[in-house]
């Protein structure tokens, strides 16, 4: 049996995230009907991003004929709550069920889809709005962003799990991020319909630049992660996109984008978007 | 006669958005044969993708024709934010019909 020990923090900045990566390669590699373990007992830092990555990979393991085992962490106090408000220890380990509702919570617990509908968004605005006033600009923004990443899934990504989400809200901050995952056959292969041949690193440029689809389906207008990352820039926040053999950042700050080809694939599209809705240091509001 | 229509009405909670757009698309059709102004209010509308736009937009064009989308239906928005992702969605799919 494989066992991948993970020592360190898996927070929501891409360096962590792409450690992650890296470190989930082999478990990604095994044959159908591998046991495998990730030992998170000792990690002191799991986000949205983190956890979707483990739930995909471990539905993923699951429909494979593969034994996943998976140790989650019991400290700090605020770790094992979000293993628990997440969902992770219901999903993994047969814990509690997640109560988003509870007063603690700043999670929107993990949640399997394979379908856009119309309340996707509903769970992540109720944690907001326990938290902060939530204008009507914001709310819509949060849920086209999320829509858009939902609706692509539904529409491209071929992906045996569907698409797996979770989100978190940083009351100190008025930060919300957003982590949704899929195991499908990624932007690349689904943009060469209509641009063949084209590189994993370019068609995350074209996507991220708008008005390129693979067109899957006639409604397709290629505005979907354009959109989300026009959402992110004008609300101070970044977006990730791994797909592939390639990733593609952009955020407020860096509103052209940086590239990077991977040094081991990531058999699906991940993306992870930052928005915040709270009040800047001039008390305006996105 | 003008006729008021809600996108509201025609969205449900578990429904699939872009099924909500086709409906609220082919009820703008139907409509606007017997009238000469269709309004359509996306007020309260929330958690829609451009895909939904792209949906109702593409409905009323290819049943009732591009002219008719362009001039005979109002869109009412509720917020910039919807007003951007939506226009955005108008534009690219009057220059798919170009």
């Amino acid at each position: 049996m494989l066992t991948v020990p993970i020592f360190e923090r898996v927070d929501d900045r891409w360096s962590a995230v792409q450690r992650f990566l890296r470190a989930l390669a082999p478990i990604i590699a095994l044959p159908d009907g591998a046991h495998w373990c990730l030992d998170l007992s000792e990690c002191r830092y799991i986000g949205p991003d983190a956890a979707t990555l483990i739930y995909s990979t471990v539905l993923s393991a699951r429909q494979r004929g593969q034994r996943p085992v998976v140790h989650l962490p019991t400290e700090p106090p605020a770790l094992d709550a979000f293993c628990t408000f997440s969902g992770l220890r219901h999903y993994l380990a047969r814990g509690d069920r997640p109560r988003p509702d509870h007063p603690l919570s700043e999670t929107v617990p993990l949640q399997q889809f394979y379908q856009a509908v119309g309340n996707q968004s509903a769970p992540i605005v109720r944690l907001v709005r326990r938290h902060v006033e939530l204008d009507d600009d914001s709310e819509f923004y949060l849920g086209a962003a999320l829509s858009e990443v939902v609706q692509n899934i539904e529409d491209h990504a071929q992906s045996p799990i569907g698409g797996v989400s979770c989100a978190r809200f940083l009351s100190g901050s008025g930060e919300v991020r957003v982590a949704v995952v899929d195991r499908g056959i990624g932007i690349a292969a689904t943009l060469s319909r209509t641009h063949p041949g084209v590189g994993a690193r370019e068609a995350l440029a074209l996507v991220l630049q708008g008005e390129h689809s693979g067109k899957s389906h006639e409604r397709n207008m290629g505005l979907g992660l354009s959109n989300v990352a026009a959402i992110v820039r004008n609300h101070r926040g970044d977006l990730v996109v791994v797909s592939g053999d390639a990733a593609a950042e952009t955020s407020s700050a860096d509103p052209g984008g940086s590239f990077h080809d991977l040094p081991t694939r990531f058999p699906g599209t991940a993306i992870f978007f930052r928005l915040n809705v709270g009040r800047d240091a001039n008390g305006r509001t996105p | 006669m003008t006729i008021a229509l809600k996108a509201l009405d025609f969205t449900q909670p578990s429904r699939s958005v872009v099924d909500s757009a086709r409906a609220l698309g082919d009820e703008v059709c139907r409509r606007v044969a017997s009238s000469p102004t269709v309004v359509v209010a996306f007020d309260g509308l929330r958690g829609v993708s451009s895909s939904y736009f792209n949906v109702l937009f593409q409905t009323i064009r290819d049943t009732a024709g591009t002219e008719t989308l362009r001039s005979a239906v109002e869109f009412r928005y509720d917020s910039d934010a919807q007003r951007t992702i939506a226009q955005r969605s108008l534009r690219a799919v009057l220059a798919s019909a170009a």
